[in-house]
């Protein structure tokens, strides 16, 4: 026992200055995002700004006050349903089709226009949803460039409410965060399949393999690891909006009092409560509650995936 | 020992004051921060004639900032960092409030100030106290008159109510149909409807003043309202309400306005559809400068368009309730480098002097005083007056911190047409102010005060379900969804909680 | 060579693949790229003529009058120059601190690195909120001055987790090589690692730059001095200047009305901020392919 720590001891003397680069990182951290913790208190105590940053710790402590009125509070259930359906439509879309288009990308022998198809792809994440949602805006309005068209080939006799109406937002959102975020996540996954040795298409092309069944044998079993990295990082922000964590800025930028029902999220609820109507201590506590599940689902996702696959992100 | 500290930071701070008075004296104003709680505020530095002009009188000069985020000031309060001298409408509540800012009444005793503002302004201040046994006032909201004030207000004046303006070229195509009741209005629309497809012919777009002017066809704007038996209700709870979100739907139902309209939360969007010339009645408010803006923004791209405003169809029985006390506050913060300096300013910018130059620019060269009791203003002011980006630049008429209601309302009437007036003024003797409304609204911060938070944050997704309901059982549904989710938030304690509370105000000051 | 087989051996099933593949690429390409030409051609259209609508592929009115404010205005070069400064610098800091601490986490032996990552990880998803943080900036004295926009934003979470992947991959040999030399650590990480970890590292220099680039927060919250202010702060001023908050006092309402057009305006808000992410973009596209994989691939 004794020697063993020795051992460690010796071995942290050793690490001196990697264990200074990391204490670094520490102490930033420490100072930047531990420090500043303390205001988590907040969401137990009846505080008011009016009283300052001492009044984060003079104010009365009120338990789970915050907590109760959230859960009883009329929206409670629609707030749920509304970030869990969004996040999970957002699992079951954004995740898996960057997947599939850098398959489809793999599959194109046109080198130069691979390269353009592919350059052009991670251009929309750069622009900011405030732009974004502008750009939708034009698109997507009943007068807007798509119902104009869709009209124009009497597809549609009424122009469609793609930014009005209720049942259409989580669709919204999903095709949003597909067209901004997928080709940048795109560019993993094709990385991965150039990683693959060729040795194996040759052989399974001797077998008289498909294409279809060399994608499926060969490219996606080996870029399995890579799947499951992302899948980790996409679990741990799940209800942030997965890998581009865009639930709140979509649902703050495109919702509206009439797409309210399906738009109204969690995190847009502790923003209107809690900097628009002043109400921090409530707003930090539904905050709270949201930071902590995902601390789990990160957690977790990391141990089942450590424990089926042997791939973790820590 | 804590004592001695202060009391050595009470001598230097007099000295202070003492040294800037001499500098006073010496004809350097003094410079102090002013925040601007508005995002939407039309200018951000202290610059023209009249702002210069202000500073020359008043001896101080103010080195703006405007509000870049609605939740800026919240954080300033919390972390204590309060600039100077602060306008708000958003945190009057929170700043009322002695360990924040230096109250007007001590500042004025304690410098000697020349000034003592009327008593029910001084109540209005006093409602929004933090705390209810605090004595002082921490503001003098601007933006307010007296009923004596109205009575003896210059004729032709109207206070600002919703209106719907309408093209009147269109109309005179259609015919020139009767407009006088709500079913004349309704029966045009649908002419509209059926003769100019591609136009929408009520732009419901607009997020201020959304379906306003029919509200005021069923005696129902206003957020708070007087049912039969006296009590002071939220309007939504009244059966006329329900009236008016039926007549809403039916013309919903009818096809006047897309659902798209009622997600416009941005007044531009809404306005540029009038100006293209794709609707028929747009709802603004009633002011003859906001019709000129129309009509010339719009004759840029439709020669031939005409907007007039539509007559406010009052009945007879149920009158416009208005409660207006102002609406937004300057304070004076703690922090403030020179509450003296600052006291007076707001008090020379509060005198009619002050007011009147605040808004009107200077006495003799920008106006003189007309016959009507309205200021009449020079050629120069009129010109620069036509293209917004140059008055702010050249006269920055935007500093109403102190203002009144009436000095703003005389600006945009002075040169008005009065045939535009006389209908903007019909009905106008049913339109009664009662600030004692406005007093006893709950503090933002009170319990009443979320619940009344909680109600508007509900409330336009409500709205929208009845407004869009598909048939009259969905539209009874929707209505009925609406009262009860409002009983369940505790609209019954808010009303009796409004009802006691205005009777109190008014006992104690005979409103 | 394979090339030449692959030709040969077409088949019916290669035919009908590379049909779909080649329709749908074109599809998405459009998609893709349309927006942005339809947002930089509508910004060359005169304002009111282009909320008429129907315009498509070129400007009907044409002008260059929506640009005029961003240009003869000073405040805006200003902001354009504490912009690039901020990203400039802000990357570079970012960049060499991830690095730094992403590196010296990626050793496996290395005491208390699962305590570490641990931290790391509860940091990334909880905050004390804006109070608090404003306190801190304010007792660091970092409000209002150019340092808020760089030193708070230095570590990056997110990428310490991926960069420190990507080190772990760098074969130990190449390290410790070097250390029999008698290197140190430093030495060994400036002159080994980092000229092959260039593919990950201007992959971290575009994200954290355009981070920088579009952060309008930082100089909302914490910056009061006018000529310290970011681009993207004036163009989030002008969005404002077109919104109406809500306010029940209809003299309040009725004084937020504004008197022209917005949208050709943002247009072109959103070309001058655009724009230079176009530029830079090529040069450090080629990266990202290596930089992205190493980081996420473990072996």
């Amino acid at each position: 026992m004794k020697t063993k720590k020795k051992t460690k001891w010796e071995l942290f003397r050793k690490q001196g200055a990697l264990q200074v680069f990391v204490w670094m990182g520490m102490i930033y951290l420490i100072i930047f995002n531990l420090i500043p913790m303390f205001g988590i208190i907040m969401g137990f105590k009846d505080y008011s700004i009016t009283s300052g940053v001492k009044g984060i710790f003079t104010s009365p402590w009120v338990g789970m006050k915050w907590f109760r009125e959230f859960v009883t509070d009329y929206k409670f259930g629609t707030l749920v349903r509304n970030t869990v359906m969004l996040s999970v439509l957002k699992l079951i879309f954004t995740f898996p089709l960057p997947i599939l288009f850098a398959l489809m990308i793999n599959e194109i022998h046109n080198y130069p226009f691979k390269k353009i198809l592919q350059t052009c792809s991670y251009l929309p994440h750069f622009i900011s949803w405030v732009i974004i949602s502008s750009i939708s805006y034009q698109f997507l309005s009943q007068s807007g460039i798509i119902n104009t068209l869709l009209q124009a080939l009497h597809l549609t006799s009424k122009p469609i409410g793609f930014l009005t109406e209720a049942s259409k937002f989580w669709g919204l959102a999903v095709f949003l965060d597909v067209w901004k975020e997928m080709g940048w996540w795109t560019i993993i996954f094709l990385a991965a399949i150039t990683g693959i040795s060729q040795d194996y298409y040759e052989a399974a092309e001797i077998d008289g393999a498909s294409r279809l069944q060399k994608i499926w044998y060969i490219t996606l079993p080996c870029i399995k690891s890579t799947i499951v990295v992302v899948l980790i990082m996409t679990m741990g922000n799940l209800f942030g909006g997965g890998l581009s964590g865009s639930n709140f800025e979509q649902c703050y930028l495109l919702g509206n009092s009439v797409n309210a029902a399906t738009s109204d999220i969690i995190q847009t609820y502790v923003f209107d409560v809690g900097l628009s109507q002043g109400r921090y201590a409530y707003a930090t506590a539904v905050g709270l509650i949201q930071s902590v599940i995902s601390l789990i689902l990160i957690f977790v996702s990391n141990f089942v995936s450590k424990k089926l696959t042997s791939q973790g992100l820590f | 020992m804590k004592r001695k500290v202060l009391v050595s930071m009470l001598c230097a701070s007099m000295i202070g004051s003492m040294m800037t008075g001499m500098t006073v004296s010496a004809d350097e104003p003094v410079t102090l921060d002013l925040y601007l709680d508005f995002t939407w505020f039309p200018t951000d530095s202290w610059t023209g004639i009249i702002p210069e002009t202000l500073t020359e009188n008043g001896g101080v000069t103010f080195d703006v900032t405007r509000s870049a985020d609605d939740s800026q000031l919240g954080l300033m309060i919390a972390s204590g960092d309060l600039p100077d001298v602060i306008f708000t409408d958003k945190e009057i509540d929170r700043l009322s409030d002695s360990n924040l800012c230096y109250s007007y009444d001590e500042l004025i005793e304690q410098y000697g100030v020349d000034w003592t503002p009327s008593d029910d302004r001084i109540a209005i201040a006093r409602s929004h106290n933090a705390s209810a046994d605090d004595e002082h006032y921490y503001t003098i909201i601007q933006n307010y008159n007296s009923a004596d004030d109205w009575a003896n207000a210059a004729d032709g004046v109207v206070p600002t109510i919703p209106c719907a303006y309408y093209r009147k070229d269109i109309w005179e195509a259609l015919g020139s149909p009767k407009m006088d009741t709500i079913e004349d209005v309704i029966n045009v629309l649908k002419m509209v409807k059926e003769q100019y497809p591609d136009m929408i012919p009520l732009n419901g777009g607009n997020p201020s003043w959304r379906f306003q002017a029919m509200q005021v066809w069923y005696g129902v704007n206003g957020t708070y309202i007087f049912d039969e038996d006296g009590n002071t209700v939220l309007s939504d709870t009244t059966a006329d309400y329900h009236d008016y979100l039926k007549c809403i739907n039916d013309m919903y139902r009818e096809g006047f306005f897309p659902e798209e309209d009622l997600a416009i939360t941005n007044e531009d969007d809404a306005k540029q559809l009038a100006l293209n010339g794709k609707c028929f009645m747009y709802e603004w408010c009633a002011r003859p400068t906001h019709l000129d803006q129309l009509n010339t923004s719009t004759q840029q791209n439709i020669p031939e368009a005409e907007w007039v405003p539509l007559a406010p169809l009052i009945d007879d029985s149920k009158g416009l309730v208005r409660s207006n006390a102002g609406w937004a506050g300057v304070f004076i913060s703690k922090n403030c480098k020179d509450p003296e300096a600052a006291i007076k300013m707001i008090a020379y910018m509060n005198s009619s002097e002050g007011q009147h130059l605040a808004m009107w620019g200077r006495e003799g060269t920008d106006w003189t005083l007309g016959d009507n009791g309205m200021p009449s203003f020079s050629d120069e002011w009129v010109e620069t007056a036509k293209d917004g980006d140059k008055m702010n630049t050249v006269y920055n008429n935007n500093y109403y911190m102190c203002t009144t209601e009436l000095d703003e309302l005389y600006a945009y009437y002075s040169s008005a047409d009065p045939e535009i007036v006389e209908i903007f003024g019909k009905n106008k003797d049913k339109i009664t102010n009662y600030p004692e409304i406005a007093i006893a609204q709950p503090v933002s911060t009170s319990d009443m005060g979320i619940i009344k938070a909680k109600i508007d944050e509900a409330k336009p997704a409500e709205l929208v379900k009845i407004y869009t309901a598909d048939s009259d059982e969905a539209f009874e549904e929707a209505y009925q969804n609406y009262m009860n989710l409002l009983d369940k938030i505790g609209v019954q304690e808010l009303n009796s909680y409004m009802t006691e509370k205005v009777k109190e105000v008014r006992e104690q000051f005979g409103f | 060579m394979a090339r030449t087989k692959s030709k040969r051996r077409r088949s019916r099933e290669d035919r009908i693949m590379d049909t779909i593949i080649y329709i749908l690429s074109i599809i998405i390409l459009f998609m893709t790229v349309y927006p942005f030409y339809y947002v930089f051609m509508l910004s060359f259209n005169e304002g009111i003529d282009a909320s008429l609508g129907g315009i498509y592929w070129f400007p009907r009115k044409f002008t260059l009058s929506n640009y005029s404010r961003f240009f003869d205005d000073v405040k805006w070069l200003q902001a354009l120059g504490v912009s690039v400064l901020r990203t400039l610098v802000g990357t570079g800091l970012g960049v060499a601190f991830t690095t730094l601490v992403a590196y010296a986490l990626s050793f496996k032996d290395l005491v208390g690195r699962k305590a570490y990552m641990t931290f790391v990880i509860f940091c990334m998803y909880f905050s004390g909120g804006i109070i608090p943080y404003y306190t801190l900036l304010r007792t660091l004295h970092l409000i209002d001055t150019f340092a808020v926009y760089v030193i708070p934003g230095m570590l990056s979470l997110f990428y310490i987790t991926i960069g420190r992947t990507f080190f772990e991959g760098i074969p130990s040999a190449l390290r410790e090589s070097a250390k029999i030399d008698g290197a140190t650590e430093l030495k060994v990480f400036t002159r080994i690692i980092v000229p092959i970890s260039k593919p990950f590292m201007a992959t971290l220099a575009l994200f954290i730059g355009v981070g920088h680039w579009n952060n309008w927060y930082d100089s909302t919250f914490f910056v009061k001095t006018k000529s310290l202010r970011t681009l993207p702060y004036l163009m989030m001023e002008i969005v404002h200047q077109f919104q109406t908050s809500s306010s029940t006092n209809m003299n309040a309402a009725a004084h937020q009305t504004s008197g022209t057009t917005s949208l050709s305006i943002q247009l072109a808000a959103m070309v001058v901020s655009v724009v230079p992410i176009i530029f830079i973009y090529p040069f450090l596209q080629k990266y990202f392919v290596t930089g992205m994989m190493v980081g996420a691939v473990k072996e």
